[in-house]
């Protein structure tokens, strides 16, 4: 299974062995699982959340979580998009108790564009250092549905699993979300600051 | 079923940054790239996920590990979630230790009485 820009090799077999011996109360285990997805999982948390601290109190749930339900790994999906849904429901968990906004929650989504958009053309010029400084202002709903596919490469399927949302959705949210980028781009200079 | 033809015909926008991740089936990368082949508009759509999924990438390249000492606070946790069911069974155990202590001594205190 692909881990993106985190890619390590982690063969189907390895993941249902490492759960089991999670399960089985083996904390090396943990560890070890800790080691391969923690850059992955904070990555993703930080997308929901700006507050480092809070991305490491959630991430720390998580942890916890899987601890705990191990043995509910039954290898369905990847253990990559396992552990990325723990994680979300743990983040919604903790900025409901500190009451603060979650991505999609008041969401509108509009429909797929299949057909080019104008702004194709110019989104390819503008320079990498421009476009990743764009990303960062992007909405929570937005970096989230590009890093799922973009970074952690989750297929459609399984993005729309983790956001538990149709897979109509996730396409959507992509093509909004690029949309979103190319509004930033073309703000003012002094709007965006 | 559509013809091979038609499909050729249809924009394949939606399934660009599927195409991008490599996480389309066999068949459905070879009809993009077989579309891809003589559509130039979206070819230039191509290209435009490829700057979104750069900067993507780039953004996320530049964020911060977790503390190294993350996993330490991770056991504490554990250790006083599997803790706290236990001192509780313990707690329970004395309790009723204690009540059947005490009722024992009723009698006695009765004929004390």
């Amino acid at each position: 299974m692909s881990m993106g820009m985190y890619a390590q090799p982690a063969p189907a077999v390895d993941e249902r062995q490492i759960t089991r011996r999670i399960a089985a109360g083996d904390r090396e285990a943990l560890s070890e699982l800790y080691a391969r997805y923690q850059r992955a999982l904070f990555n993703y948390l930080l997308q929901l959340t700006p507050d480092y601290g809070l991305a490491e109190e959630i991430l720390q749930d998580t942890l916890v979580a899987v601890w705990k339900s191990a043995h509910r790994f039954e290898g369905r999906s990847s253990l990559q998009t396992w552990l990325i849904g723990i994680a979300r429901r743990q983040a919604h968990n903790t900025l409901r108790q500190h009451k603060l906004p979650i991505a999609g929650e008041t969401e509108m989504e509009g429909l797929v564009a299949t057909e080019p958009e104008p702004e194709a053309f110019t989104l390819a010029s503008i320079a990498r250092d421009e476009l990743a400084e764009a990303f960062r202002q992007l909405a929570p709903l937005h970096r989230e549905a590009l890093v799922l596919i973009f970074v952690h490469e989750l297929s459609y399927q399984e993005s729309a699993t983790i956001l538990e949302v149709p897979v109509g959705t996730v396409k959507s949210r992509i093509c909004n979300a690029r949309r979103a980028l190319r509004a930033l781009l073309d703000a003012p200079e002094e709007a965006r600051q | 079923m559509m013809s091979r033809m038609s499909q050729n015909n249809q924009h394949i926008g939606d399934m660009l940054p599927a195409y991008l991740n490599g996480r389309l089936d066999t068949a459905s990368a070879e009809r993009v790239r077989t579309h891809l082949e003589t559509c130039g508009e979206c070819r230039h759509e191509l290209v435009a996920w490829e700057a979104v999924s750069g900067a993507t990438q780039l953004a996320s390249a530049s964020l911060p590990a977790p503390s190294p000492t993350l996993m330490n606070a991770v056991w504490g946790k554990i250790d006083e979630q599997e803790k706290s069911p236990a001192q509780q069974k313990s707690m329970q155990r004395v309790a009723h230790h204690l009540w059947l202590v005490f009722t024992r001594q009723i009698p006695l205190i009765h004929k004390s009485i």
